[in-house]
């Protein structure tokens, strides 16, 4: 656990430090979703918001949380994809071959990796919470709501970090992780659009990712109510099979490595 | 003390279209024992695809062995890796396994604490290897920024930031220039006797093998051909004695007739503009020569030996070894 702890700082510390050390990273962090938040705010808009009354949106205000609350967790895990695909070049480079060579707490540098990047989340987080107030004012839900979100989105978009560098560390084909966690994983997972308004097959597929549930309590905290048992009862069954995935598959990682010299394995 | 024995390693290729899929193996290490000493520099000699890189990562726990056993300190670095990586690590050439936007000290950070080193002993471990590889003075500026001797100085720096008992070299002047060269030299040598440090450097630059180690192991086609010190190497496969004859002037008909006499036994390296020409030889062929030269009457100045090399002896061996 010591070795665990040390192996997460000296990550969080060096991914600072490797990827995110000019100001123009962070500003480009928060405009650009900002940006894309906005856009599609106003095509929103544009359309008539009486059918969105069937998904518990009734106002041009619960449109911008509804939306605000995917751009903030999709970003997050966004985020980690993006962190995990600098494993690509770091593989290439040698310097992973330097970390495999150390005792080190192999979760410790996945979680540690992760954390290192959340940071980055948090400048999207405070512009949400701003907005959040605005809108929806500062009474007792807004104000206990929004750390449940907070600590929730973290321990899962850490968790989900993690698996992605597992994957990224392990796979030949990078290319197609990174593509499926794009588009396919706003849809799927009702980043702008709810799951429930889906076909049943995209509604089935959309289990498979945590920022679904992610996505799933942060919005219950704002349309009033909190979030269902079952949400959470899932929220923590994802994330545990996913860092029970992440370990084994750098087990596995570690084993191929050893016979063949080499980490990808499929 | 570092005992190996018998290590095998066969690489399985999996090659060909994803629906015929073949398997190859492919042998690159074939039985190598050796040991490796406290405070000694121990070489691995060969030329490119001898199975240097693939002894040093089992070595190192990179891979495991397909048999044979590895035994740090009365570790057993097969099955119990995790506990060897402790008392070891590596150093490569090459320039790009460091982080290039960080700074010397925070590179030596980040490795630093992933052997789970605590804040002031890792702070106290930076100062000294930093000083052991003259860093002091750079240490804040980022890596980027650093000459590829620097770059690799940091690299040795970082090898040695868990203070390890061993530390493995593969290659770490490739592609540096001999200044540098030299320095590193100078650097791994100081670890060896200042530090103690029991020292595996691979290479297939005889003359670093001749100037750094203490014991050198030839490797060829997966197997140890040769081992000894390097004057015993020398002696070991006694290389022909080379000759180097300067005459006044060379004409072609000389010349062609000294071409003849190239055979197996001898071999002659004629360069017309400087009228001298080397030969690797026994003496008494030297007489034939000098006969030819008198035929033609061509006036020799200068007849000397050249002392045969460690380039020379590897040649022969590897030569040796592939014919028989
Ligand atoms: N990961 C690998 N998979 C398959 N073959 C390999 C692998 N690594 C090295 N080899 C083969 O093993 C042989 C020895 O390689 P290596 O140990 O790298 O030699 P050296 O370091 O002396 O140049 C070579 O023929 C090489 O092609
Ligand atoms: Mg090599």
């Amino acid at each position: 656990m010591k070795m665990f702890l040390s192996v997460c700082r000296g990550e969080i510390k060096k991914q600072q430090r490797n990827y995110f050390n000019s100001w123009s990273t962070y500003i480009s962090l928060l405009v650009w979703p900002v940006l894309t938040l906005a856009v599609s705010y106003y095509s929103y808009l544009s359309f008539d918001l009486e059918v969105l009354t069937k998904i518990g949106i009734h106002s041009a205000d619960d449109l911008a949380v509804f939306l605000l609350t995917g751009a903030l967790c999709y970003n997050c895990f966004w985020l980690m994809v993006q962190s995990a695909f600098f494993m690509l070049n770091e593989r290439e480079n040698g310097t992973l071959e330097m970390v495999f060579m150390t005792p080190a707490s192999r979760m410790g540098i996945l979680y540690g990796r992760s954390l290192g990047v959340f940071n980055q989340g948090i400048w999207f987080f405070v512009f949400y919470m701003v907005m959040v107030m605005v809108i929806r004012g500062t009474d007792a839900g807004t104000v206990t709501g929004l750390p449940a979100v907070f600590v929730s989105l973290l321990v899962s978009a850490v968790i989900w970090g993690g698996f992605m560098n597992a994957v990224f560390i392990t796979s030949r084909d990078a290319s197609f992780w990174f593509i499926l966690c794009d588009e396919p994983m706003k849809l799927l997972s009702g980043v702008q659009l709810p799951v429930t308004v889906m076909p049943f097959i995209l509604r089935a597929l959309s289990v498979i990712f945590p920022l679904t549930y992610c996505l799933d309590i942060a919005r219950s905290f704002f349309s009033g109510a909190v979030p269902e048992d079952t949400v959470w009862l899932k929220y923590i069954m994802i994330n545990l099979l996913l860092i029970m995935l992440t370990g084994l598959i750098l087990r596995l990682a570690e084993k191929h490595n050893r016979t063949t010299g080499n980490l990808q394995f499929y | 003390m570092i005992e190996a024995t018998d290590l095998y390693k066969n690489y399985l290729i999996k090659s060909g279209h994803i629906w015929k899929r073949k398997k190859e193996s492919k042998e690159a290490v074939r039985g190598i024992s050796l040991a490796i000493r406290p405070g000694q520099i121990t070489g691995l000699l060969g030329v490119n695809g001898a199975g240097k890189t693939t002894t040093i990562k089992m070595l190192t726990t990179m891979i495991s062995p397909t048999s044979g056993t590895i035994v740090i300190d009365g570790i057993d670095a097969v099955t119990n890796f995790m506990e060897a990586k402790k008392k070891l690590n590596l150093i490569t050439g090459g320039e790009r396994n460091i982080y290039w936007r960080l700074t010397a000290v925070e590179n030596l950070e980040y490795f630093g604490s992933l052997y789970g080193m605590k804040k002031a002993e890792l702070k106290s471990r930076i100062d000294e290897v930093l000083k052991i590889v003259d860093l002091e003075d750079q240490k804040d500026i980022p890596v980027e920024k650093y000459s590829k001797g620097m770059k690799q100085r940091l690299q040795i720096a970082r090898g040695l930031i868990n203070d390890p008992a061993y530390l493995f070299m593969d290659e770490p002047t490739l592609g540096l220039d001999i200044v540098i060269t030299k320095s590193i030299h100078d650097y791994i040598t100081k670890l060896a006797k200042n530090e103690n440090k029991g020292i595996l450097i691979t290479t297939h630059y005889i003359f670093e093998a001749e100037e750094l180690c203490d014991f050198i192991y030839v490797i060829d086609g997966g197997k140890i051909i040769a081992s000894g010190t390097p004057q015993e190497i020398k002696l070991l496969y006694r290389p022909k004695k080379r000759f180097r004859i300067t005459a006044a002037m060379l004409t072609d008909e000389t010349v062609n007739t000294l071409k003849k006499l190239n055979d197996n036994d001898m071999e002659i390296i004629i360069s017309q503009e400087s009228h001298s020409f080397e030969m690797k030889t026994e003496r008494s062929n030297v007489q034939k020569i000098i006969g030819v030269l008198r035929k033609h009457d061509i006036d020799i100045s200068n007849i000397e030996t050249v002392d045969p090399t460690l380039e020379d002896a590897l040649y022969d061996m590897v030569s040796g070894e592939r014919r028989g």
